[in-house]
């Protein structure tokens, strides 16, 4: 192969590689995310609180949060062992069950959520219910105070912001 | 009919063509009151789920009243009450119906089930044979009759992706056939293609649809023209994007159309001002499709607020635009309407009697008759998640 043909090429798969990889938001990479179907049926079984991530197709916001956020190895660590991690497409067609039996799209479920924006992040029970809703980027130390009010219990005898004020 | 309700729409944006007086007749409930664990859906794509005949009003909805989610049908005429439910679907599961008036009485409809999409026509007295129009993974279907037929597009599972189909419907002994299936968009598909709102219109078809393949949302549009679709074309106008590093798009979703004549009119759910949520964006046609006049903001200030949801269009005999939709500006979900003069201008909305109040309502759906009769059906739920399944006729004299 010539010079040419051999750089074509390179060039051909850089800009595969590099240039054309997906920019729209997904489940951020490394992270155990499941649908939230599964998400539920886990929890309950591990008794364990569940990490809900509410994302959307070429969401700028969230695609930041993935990179520059989600990427610290030490918040990975600590919400993959304290959470079911959930996502749901903010604006997604694929149908789940609530736990009252009521099957309902993704998008619907967002709307009965008020995801108005994404991202949105929720914290839930084993069972499903709502404990918090945060919308917007986030650093990784605003998921470490998150993390510490809701698995600390915190959730239960203060509001959030009496929590993080009461932190400083 | 036992009381009625009038409904002075002074407002001072509205012109007297516009809104002067609405009359609406009572609410009332489609297929029984309230009840707990049935959970009435109206989330078919396109919103078609209902459609007027003459004198006959067709609605098309799911529920769980069988013990599990199946399509269901009742008709009403007049100021008659609406006929039993009469269940469409013959599985397992159903979801997401839509109906399509064909004339004199008569209806079709279509709806997911199982996993596959199917299809029958109906009236009042009974509904026809079953028939599977796509017999492999398939699902939102979407169905539009007119001067050339009925037709029906969907989103067909290849690979992936789910691609949109279309096809034109004949009818025989043993149901409504697909008779010449093809891609919507001939490109294979490189990403999804969502929630299909086909329309007649004077010479063909047209559709729009979500389309992810530019990395984030966009809506198209496309017009049939006896072999075929036109490119898609563009429906959204993208604002520019305040990062170059993260992200593609600002979030539109849910395109719906109307059409009369070779007038047609989509709306949409649209974040491009996103600190508030959704917006309801619209755009018109006058050309049976081929272009689409500039993107306008539907609802008004005192909506802006509030994050919008589950927005349907219909055009009146008259050509008036009319926008529908939920929102929770008053801390609650309500319906809101809105009308779209000849200039473009939308008129502050407005909520009809007993599609606001204490209990949350939701997922309007709207079809006006060849009388000018506005036929509005939507889904009531209250605090218990007992859900009923209400219609309202109004009359703009």
């Amino acid at each position: 192969m010539q010079f040419s043909a051999r750089l074509t090429m390179f060039l051909i798969v850089f800009t595969a590689v590099f240039i054309a990889a997906p920019l729209h938001a997904d489940p951020p990479e490394g992270y155990a995310f499941v649908d939230y179907e599964e998400g539920l049926r886990l929890a309950a079984e591990q008794d364990r609180r569940i990490f809900l991530y509410f994302g959307r197709y070429g969401c700028g916001w969230c695609d930041k949060t993935n990179q520059e956020t989600f990427s610290d190895a030490g918040l990975r660590e600590l919400y993959s062992r304290n959470y079911v991690l959930v996502y749901v497409d903010a604006e997604g067609t694929r149908r789940l069950t609530l736990p009252d039996g009521e099957r309902i799209t993704e998008m619907e479920l967002g709307a009965r959520l008020n995801v108005f924006a994404t991202p949105v992040f929720g914290y839930l029970e084993p069972d499903g219910r709502v404990i918090l809703t945060v919308p917007g980027y986030k650093t990784v130390q605003d998921f470490r105070d998150y993390d510490r009010y809701v698995s600390g219990g915190h959730y239960r005898q203060q509001k959030l912001l009496e929590f993080l004020a009461g932190q400083s | 009919m036992a009381w009625r309700f009038i409904l002075a729409l002074a407002l001072g944006a509205l012109t007297a063509a516009q809104a002067g007086e609405w009359s609406f007749d009572a609410p009332r409930d489609v297929a029984g009151a309230a009840r707990t664990g049935v959970f009435t859906q109206l989330d078919g794509a396109g919103r078609r789920h209902v459609a007027v005949s003459g004198d006959m009003v067709a609605v098309a909805w799911s529920d769980r009243r069988a013990g599990s989610y199946q399509a269901w049908a009742a008709f009403g005429a007049g100021d008659s009450d609406f006929t039993a439910p009469m269940r469409l679907s013959t599985g397992n599961e159903a979801y997401a119906p839509t109906v399509a008036a064909l004339g004199d009485g008569r209806f079709l409809f279509a709806w997911e089930q199982d996993g596959r999409v199917w299809a029958r026509s109906g009236d009042a007295q009974a509904l026809g044979p079953v028939h599977v129009i796509d017999d492999v993974a398939s699902e939102q279907p979407s169905i539009a009759a007119g001067p050339h037929g009925a037709a029906i597009a969907w989103a067909r599972r290849e690979g992936r992706f789910l691609r949109l189909y279309f096809s034109r419907l004949q009818s025989g002994d043993d149901g409504w056939r697909a008779t010449d299936v093809q891609p919507v968009d001939r490109e294979p598909a490189r990403d999804d293609q969502l929630y299909p709102s086909l329309v007649s219109v004077g010479d063909g078809y047209v559709i729009g649809w979500e389309d992810r393949r530019h990395g984030h949302t966009r809506l198209f549009t496309a017009r049939w023209q006896g072999d075929g679709f036109t490119a898609p074309r563009p429906l959204n106008e993208v604002p520019p994007s305040a990062s170059a590093t993260f992200g593609r798009g600002t979030g539109v979703t849910r395109v719906v159309l109307d059409a009369r004549g070779d007038r047609v009119a989509a709306v949409w759910m649209d974040k491009r001002d996103f600190r508030s949520g959704y917006d309801v964006y619209a755009a018109v046609s006058k050309d049976g499709g081929a272009s689409f006049g500039r993107n306008e903001k539907v609802q008004d200030v005192f909506g802006d607020g509030a994050p919008q949801w589950r927005p349907a269009v219909a055009i009146s005999p008259a050509g008036t635009v009319l926008a529908a939709w939920d929102d929770n500006r008053d801390e609650r979900s309500d319906l809101w309407l809105s009308l779209r003069d000849a200039d473009g201008a939308w008129s502050d909305d407005f909520s009809p009697p007993g599609a606001h109040g204490a209990e949350a309502q939701t997922a309007p759906a709207i079809a006006f008759g060849d009388d000018g009769d506005l036929h509005l059906l939507w889904v009531e739920r209250n605090a218990d998640g007992a859900t009923a399944l209400r219609h309202l006729r109004g009359r703009n004299p």
